[in-house]
């Protein structure tokens, strides 16, 4: 596939995985809490496109396009969200608190920040092994108010490691808008206190995000170490799809609904000559089919028996 | 060659780097300067600074880091430079290296051991005597051991550096330089999950770990003159129990108590006295008795840290009580 | 069962009192009428007798209080024996028994090895039994096995275990020896046995048969075995003489109504007793026929619970060869049993014209068992007398 096209895809089927998710949560066959990336589809897609197989992310809970980007297969991604045996965890974790090294992705915990430290672990790895590879950790900016984020950007920082931190910062931390929760305005300015750059994107604007990815990566590969990278991004939905986010102003969703980075890109593909009718006739047609089929396979997939609770603790149990 | 309790782990740190190169370690202060303790000494000079790294003072970070790199095939031995620092890292320690392997349906191994010199005795205050072992005791994913001899602490860290798990090594600081002995050439390993009876007898038990070995011991001897044959069983590895060993020699003499540094209240000590009323109930010919630091803080002064502490006097007057019972 | 304490009506027109003071803690121990509380009333100062020996359990009514006639006070718990908790810090001193400080391990060894725990001295903490104390008692008095006694008979018979101060040391196997472990059967047959013993005092008294007669006729009619005749003719006696039918209970003679004789018969397994039942209401030919049908049953191994069950009189025939007589043991719990020797060619003196003479004739000799707790000698002796009469006189087969 085109890239340009493949960009367009790969958000579409964000988007429409995710809203397939939804409508499976209304009806009560996925449980627990589901969070949507809803319009933060640019950035997920964006910020992974192009990575390579060994690069590691470390998504959270609103990556679900970085993880399709990075390679995940649709199937077991549904059959994880429905705590089936055939999902990453087995059915003992549910949601993106799992992952897939051979795909290179790792899960996170509920302990937002907690994963930025471990980034820098497997950045560490590649910088000790001379190795090319890079990882890339997902924070939302409430995160960045955990002391993890300051000790792992710190020892980046400091060993320069190969790792890029990546800042989705839709202004609200479930409730809290940001002027709440820092007292600056841009994330990226923190980097500067670490000794690297730090750099504001277009969220909605999946090419601005893509540039100063590449910026970014090459840094990182090339052993300058690492970057921070945000992206001014929003939500359309509440934190989870149990909140109405009514601490919202009305004016401030339509504003950010009008860029909406799949009809932008729709605008770009325009522009850029393709017949978009028939793009988008292709792609939804592709796209049902994946999601149908990821729906069939995590529907017909087993859960697990209630003694499997008790594996998989130790690799060496005694 | 008489070796002390010190030296013994820094003998394991040597022959694993040397054995493995995925072996490297991380924390404050253990490169240049060899570690707060001098436990990490020598090894920066021969291995260098990217196996011997220092860390800004970021315990969260430290295991994070050494987890990254664990779930990627290195073996990484992280130090908390005191134990009682390790609450700063509890977050990374229980929600994400004992979970993980859990959370990836098996699929990843976290080969990570995090040292921690814990234990009182050194006028240490609260920060610098604590045992945190229980708070880690009932996190599944996670092994903890905590050797008392030289020759246990030198055979449980390659134990441990070898193992594929999340191994908590709680080494006790007042035995560093105090214990030594000899110690073979050949190499030699002890395993994890099971206890060591130090001392054999038929009269009581004593179950115990770390410093309070040594205070059993004494006891012991003591307790034989006065015709009470004791045997003293040095768990080594707390997480998992060797309950069968527990409750053998529970069987054997009927009666019991359990010794250990930590707290009484919420110490480990408590499981295992469920352990053996659950399992070994009509084998008892005595209640299960327990000596352990009282329920308070590790205070700093002298004749209250004495106070707080276990001593050999307290445990001979708890197993006369229970001999005579 | 807890008892209660409950307020009394101190005076009739009387309807509460008040608690002055409790005389005893909770949790101390208490002596039946011994004074437990102090009550009052607008009439009268009265200290309440405890009404059992126990454990003042619980106190419901506190001083101070005042409660209607008939309101529970407290509760006492008599005397049994039961674990005490000790205290969290160090041990509970109180002034209890031996039996309330019975430890888990201390209770096992007594129930494993039959010990009655009154007679176990205490070296405890406060006379408390220790693990050392029973241990040692086992050693001197050696345990009794309760399981086997249970298993040996219905009725339960109060055996005195008689102290044994002389003990014979066990025979070590040595190498080449054969050790052959009791079957089940084995185990329960020397059981009975030692029981039966131990149990009847046994008097065996002989007598010897001229069985010319029943010779001749069992040879015209192999059918009819020699004991089918010896069965019909105990049935004879025993309807005359109905003691040796019975069973001691407790300290009765149950005389039975019906007579149902247990041949006993030897096999490969061990000693089996199959029962005609209601042989007293059967002919010589039925009872040969059924006796030969159980042979046959037991040699195959299939004999019924009811078809050896049921027994009120053993006759056993142990066979031919060195059986000239014997003195068998009863079979529990029945009170007497015959033992038929083997058929020999004895000369004899008969009288003949007046004359005595010596023929040759068929002698058995019959060696009768009995129970000399309820039948004595002349009761047994002439039992025995009325069987060798049954079998000596000229007999009609039906």
């Amino acid at each position: 596939m085109e890239k340009d096209i493949e960009l367009y895809y790969l958000m579409k089927l964000t988007r429409e995985f995710e809203e397939e998710v939804l409508r499976l949560y209304k009806q009560g066959k996925i449980m627990g809490g589901v969070y949507c990336g809803y319009g933060q589809e640019a950035v997920s897609v964006g910020v992974t496109y192009g990575l390579e197989k060994e690069d590691i992310i470390f998504p959270l809970h609103r990556d679900i396009g970085a993880c399709l980007t990075k390679g995940v297969d649709p199937k077991i991604l549904l059959a994880q969200l429905m705590g089936k045996k055939t999902g990453f965890s087995k059915g003992k974790e549910s949601f993106l608190h799992a992952g897939d090294l051979e795909i290179g992705f790792f899960g996170a915990t509920s302990m937002l920040a907690a994963t930025l430290p471990v980034a820098c672990g497997a950045a560490l790895k590649f910088k000790l092994n001379k190795e090319k590879y890079i990882a890339v950790a997902f924070f939302g900016e409430g995160a960045s108010s955990r002391g993890d984020f300051h000790e792992a950007l710190n020892f980046a920082g400091v060993h320069k490691l190969p790792v890029v931190f990546v800042c989705e910062n839709n202004f609200y931390a479930y409730s809290t808008p940001v002027n709440l929760q820092m007292a600056i305005e841009d994330v990226a300015d923190r980097a500067q206190g670490y000794g690297f750059k730090g750099m504001v994107t277009s969220g909605n604007d999946i090419h601005a995000v893509m540039k100063t990815m590449k910026k970014a990566v090459e840094m990182a590969r090339s052993g300058q170490g690492p970057t921070l990278v945000e992206c001014k991004t929003y939500r359309y939905h509440g934190h989870s799809e149990h909140d109405m986010a009514t601490y919202r102003k009305k004016e401030e969703l339509i504003e950010w609904e009008s860029r909406d980075p799949i009809p932008r890109y729709e605008v770009y593909l325009e522009k850029k000559g393709y017949d978009l009718a028939k793009v988008k006739e292709e792609i939804s047609v592709k796209i049902k089919g994946v999601i149908d089929e990821a729906v069939r396979f995590a529907e017909e997939s087993p859960y697990p028996e209630g003694k499997e609770a008790m594996e998989d603790l130790y690799a060496t149990p005694i | 060659m008489e070796t002390t309790y010190l030296k013994a782990i820094n003998e394991a740190l040597f022959e694993e780097m040397e054995r493995d190169e995925k072996v490297f370690l991380i924390g404050e202060d253990i490169g240049a300067l060899g570690g707060a303790f001098k436990v990490t000494e020598g090894l920066f000079e021969r291995f260098g600074p990217e196996r011997v790294i220092d860390t800004p003072i970021s315990e969260s970070l430290i295991v994070g880091v050494a987890t990254g790199a664990a779930i990627l095939g290195m073996r990484p031995v992280a130090e908390m430079q005191f134990a009682d620092f390790i609450s700063c890292a509890f977050d990374q320690i229980v929600n994400m290296a004992a979970t993980l392997r859990y959370r990836h349906g098996g699929k990843v191994k976290v080969p990570l051991v995090i040292r921690a010199p814990s234990g009182a005795g050194i006028h240490g205050g609260l920060f610098h005597s604590q045992n945190p072992e229980a708070w880690f005791f009932h996190s599944p994913g996670l092994k903890i051991v905590a050797p008392a001899t030289a020759y246990d602490a030198k055979g449980l860290l390659k134990s441990a550096i070898r193992d594929d798990d999340p191994v908590l090594y709680f080494e006790h600081k007042y035995l560093y330089r105090r214990i030594k002995e000899d110690l073979p050439d050949k190499e030699y390993l002890v395993p994890i999950g099971k206890a060591d009876i130090k001392r054999e007898g038929k009269d009581l038990t004593m179950i115990t770990y770390g410093a309070t070995l040594h205070l059993c011991l004494e006891a012991a001897n003591i307790l034989q003159k006065e015709k009470i044959e004791t045997e003293v069983v040095d768990l080594r590895t707390l997480l998992p129990l060797d309950r069968e060993t527990i409750l053998n020699s529970v069987k054997k003499t009927n009666k019991v108590m359990v010794v250990h540094e930590d707290r009484k209240t919420g110490g480990i000590g408590g499981e295992i006295a469920a352990v053996i009323a659950e399992e070994a109930f009509e084998y008892l010919d005595g209640p299960v008795m327990r000596v352990a630091s009282l329920d308070t803080h590790y205070a700093f002064s002298p004749p209250l840290e004495e106070f707080i502490l276990p001593t050999t006097e307290k445990i001979v007057a708890r197993a006369r009580e229970l001999a005579r019972y | 069962m807890s008892v209660k304490v409950i307020m009394p009506q101190l005076g009739e027109t009387v309807a509460e009192g008040t608690i002055t003071q409790w005389l005893i803690r909770e949790g101390d121990k208490v002596e039946k009428n011994q004074s437990l509380v102090a009550v009052s009333t607008d009439k009268a100062e009265v200290e309440i007798p405890s009404p059992e020996t126990g454990i003042l359990a619980k106190i419901l009514v506190q001083a101070g209080k005042t409660v209607p006639v008939g309101t529970e006070l407290a509760i006492i718990e008599p005397l049994s024996p039961q674990i005490h908790p000790t205290g969290s810090e160090g041990l509970r001193k109180p002034d209890v028994t031996y039996l309330e400080r019975l430890s888990p391990l201390v209770r096992k060894l007594a129930r494993e090895k039959g010990v009655d725990l009154a007679k176990v001295k205490g070296t405890g903490q406060d006379g408390r039994i220790t693990k050392e104390d029973i241990l040692k008692y086992l050693e001197a008095e050696g345990p009794v096995e309760i399981e086997t006694i249970e298993k040996v008979k219905e009725e339960k018979v109060e055996v005195k275990e008689a102290p044994i101060g002389f003990m014979i040391p066990k025979y070590q196997p040595k190498e080449g020896d054969k050790i052959i472990p009791f079957t089940k059967i084995r185990k329960n047959i020397a059981e009975h046995m030692t029981y039966s013993k131990r149990v009847s005092p046994h008097v065996t008294s002989f007598t010897e048969v001229d069985i010319e007669k029943i010779v001749r006729l069992h040879k015209e009619n192999k059918d009819l075995s020699y004991i089918a005749f010896v069965t019909a003719a105990v049935v004879s006696a025993l309807k005359e003489f109905p003691v040796l039918n019975s069973s001691v209970v407790n300290d009765n003679i149950v005389i039975k109504k019906e007579i149902n004789i247990g041949i006993a018969v030897d096999t490969e397994r061990g000693l089996v007793v199959p029962v005609i039942a209601g042989a007293d209401r059967k002919s010589v030919t039925d009872i040969a026929k059924e006796i030969q049908t159980l042979a046959d049953k037991v040699r195959i191994g299939r004999l019924t619970p009811n078809e050896i069950s049921g027994g009120t009189f053993t006759i056993t025939n142990p066979g031919v060869k060195g059986n000239l007589f014997g003195t068998p043991i009863i079979n529990q719990p029945q009170v007497a049993i015959l033992r038929m020797g083997e058929i020999v060619k004895r000369p004899v003196v008969k009288e003949c014209n007046g004359e005595d003479v010596i023929a040759v004739t068929h002698t058995m000799y019959l060696s009768l068992s009995y129970d000399h707790r309820i039948i004595d000698g002349v009761t047994g002796n002439n039992f025995l007398h009325r069987i060798k009469e049954e079998l000596e006189k000229e007999v009609q087969v039906t």
